[in-house]
């Protein structure tokens, strides 16, 4: 079982979701610019908007959220295409085609076509 | 003992209007599972909007043809709360009056869409013909049939003066009468109700999962509306259905059509006097999370900006892409003959969904 | 819904006859884009806050050229002008073969000897 940078943050929106009323609402990723990525959970807490952040490095792999929330799951493969980022067990080409398209085109530096 | 049949369903479809996909799992005649796929028609928006923060108004509204003004209302409040401005109760009211005017639009345009994936075309037709006048109401006021634009980060740059006023009350007076006849229908008739009662259901549970927004969630029986927020001042209260079907949704649609109708109508009478916009000067920094109640569901914008002209990282959620993957909750336990119609009664939009 | 049908059977078309008839545009709308170069100081606002750089002002000469098929109709150029040189009227821009540039000239003084 290896650990992930975004552990955290998915066992606290677990925690969350079993006590209070809860939507996912977005994933939003951001590149920092200084080989980090910043990930941010947009939840829905009983009408109000709440945002969890975590960041890491941009060559990691993290755990995926479509356990907690299934609508997550084409979330994830959205950023696996545009930002380039690794979740465990989702493949990406949702948006774009593999072998054919730019990798992680909303990256500050793209990382070219495969 | 039956053999699993798979059946694609799109990108190409009659009664689609934009690509989509949807893998169909077949035993016999029942659907016992689909995948959703889209991603044929994505243009990199996030990625070019990322630029000058003032022409991106323009491209917010290019997003998606059907609820451009909620784009760039909920990116000019962004940029607002970026710059720390608050915008006249005048424009704010504006705002609002044009936003309800789109989502008449927009949900004579997806209540006629179902008729017509249906097979009822001269309820099609009909639907048609009230939103035209809809249309040449809307283009008299903003200036144009559906990019209005007329937002301006810090307000409105058109007024709606006494004269359009009464214009517009008298054209949605005969818009109501005549679209309560075609609601009638809707709601009553033979045809509809035997193809669209108990089809698609999506449960409370699984609406949940999948985080619907929007009229889908509030067909499921999730009373959630972010116009109880922005329109506080107006007494709304959101439609609420528990049934989760295909007619339940349609039903949302109808109804919001008359509570939008009654919205505008009362924000005419309160319309405040007082300046359309305040100005703003210099470059936008810090981050901003905007939402917005529109047509299909909540729209977020994230803006992420460092001091430049040029923006940092702009993300759009919008609520079709949600809406529609819940689509696969939806199908399983249907006859083949319903999809195009559970398909249409989420009102997918594929321009939002891949931007 | 019968009446409907017999509304429908006396009535006239409720769609226009475009191009052969004069289509119903709504006076507010914003349309084609023009330039009075007699009040036009040659600033260079409209080009500069264009946000499809359909405008392209050229001081020197005086020349003002609109790429018609980039025009997006937002009606920005009028906002900023200060000199309310730009009118906008409610009107389709009509099928061509190629892509239409409309420019607009201004008289430049000549400074005799």
């Amino acid at each position: 079982m290896s650990i992930h940078a975004n552990d955290g943050a998915i066992e606290k929106i677990a925690e969350r979701q079993s006590l209070e009323n809860v939507r996912l609402a977005t994933i939003i990723t951001v590149d920092k610019g200084d080989g980090n990525l910043e990930l941010i959970y947009v939840l829905d807490v009983n009408g109000a908007l709440t945002s969890i952040n975590c960041e890491f490095p941009q060559d990691q792999e993290l755990a995926s959220l479509s356990s907690v929330f299934a609508g997550a799951e084409n979330m994830e493969r959205e950023i696996i295409d545009l930002m380039g980022i690794r979740f465990e067990g989702i493949r990406g080409g949702l948006f774009l085609e593999p072998g054919s398209s730019i990798i992680a085109p909303l990256r500050k530096q793209p990382l070219g076509v495969k | 003992m039956t053999k699993t049949t798979l059946i694609p369903v799109g990108p190409q479809h009659p009664v689609f209007l934009e690509p989509l996909n949807i893998s169909l799992k077949l035993k016999e005649e029942t659907v016992v599972g689909a995948e959703i796929n889209y991603g044929f028609n994505h243009r990199g928006l996030e990625k070019a909007m990322a630029a000058d923060f003032r022409r991106t108004i323009y491209m917010c509204e290019r997003i998606c043809g059907i609820c451009s003004f909620y784009h760039s209302t909920a990116y000019c409040q962004s940029m607002e709360s970026l710059f720390k401005v608050e915008v006249p109760e005048r424009a704010r009211f504006i705002r609002l009056v044009m936003m309800e005017c789109q989502r008449l639009t927009s949900h004579t345009l997806a209540l006629g869409h179902t008729a017509e994936a249906m097979g009822y075309e001269s309820l099609f037709m009909q639907l048609f013909r009230e939103r035209e006048a809809l249309m040449r109401l809307v283009n008299d006021i903003s200036g144009n049939r559906v990019h209005y634009s007329i937002n301006t980060i810090g307000g409105v740059r058109r007024d709606i003066p006494m004269e359009k006023q009464k214009e517009m009350l008298s054209v949605l007076d005969g818009l109501e009468t005549r679209f309560a006849k075609l609601a009638k229908v809707f709601k009553d008739d033979r045809t509809i109700k035997e193809r669209t009662i108990g089809k698609g259901v999506l449960t409370k549970e699984m609406a949940k999962k999948y985080c619907v927004v929007g009229p889908v969630a509030r067909a499921s029986g999730i009373p959630e509306d972010i116009r109880t927020s922005y329109c506080r001042d107006l007494d709304f209260q959101p439609i609420v259905r528990d049934e989760g079907d295909s007619y339940a949704r349609s039903m949302v649609r109808v109804d919001e059509t008359f509570q939008s109708i009654q919205l505008i109508r009362k924000a005419l009478t309160m319309l405040p006097e007082g300046p359309l916009e305040v100005p703003v000067k210099g470059n936008p920094s810090g981050e901003a999370f905007i939402r917005l109640e529109a047509p299909r569901g909540e729209v977020i914008y994230y803006v992420k900006a460092k001091g430049t002209v040029d923006l940092e990282r702009i993300k759009v959620k919008t609520p079709a892409f949600v809406n529609v993957a819940a689509l696969s909750a939806m199908v399983p336990g249907c006859e083949m003959p319903d999809i195009p119609v559970i398909t249409v009664s989420v009102d997918p939009c594929i321009c939002c969904t891949e931007r | 819904m019968l009446s409907t049908v017999f509304r429908n059977l006396v009535s006239k078309p409720d769609t226009v006859k475009y191009p052969y008839a004069a289509a119903d545009i709504p006076s507010g709308n914003r349309g084609r884009v023009e330039w009075n170069m007699d009040a036009c100081i040659l600033c260079g606002l409209c080009e500069k806050r264009c946000p499809t750089l359909a405008v392209k002002v050229d001081k020197r000469s005086g020349e003002i050229t609109v790429q018609v098929p980039r025009c997006i109709a937002c009606g920005v150029c009028i906002d900023v002008c200060s000199k309310d040189a730009i009118t906008m009227t409610p009107e389709y821009s009509k099928p061509c073969y190629g892509k239409e540039v409309r420019s607009y000239q201004k008289e430049m003084k000549t400074v005799s000897e």
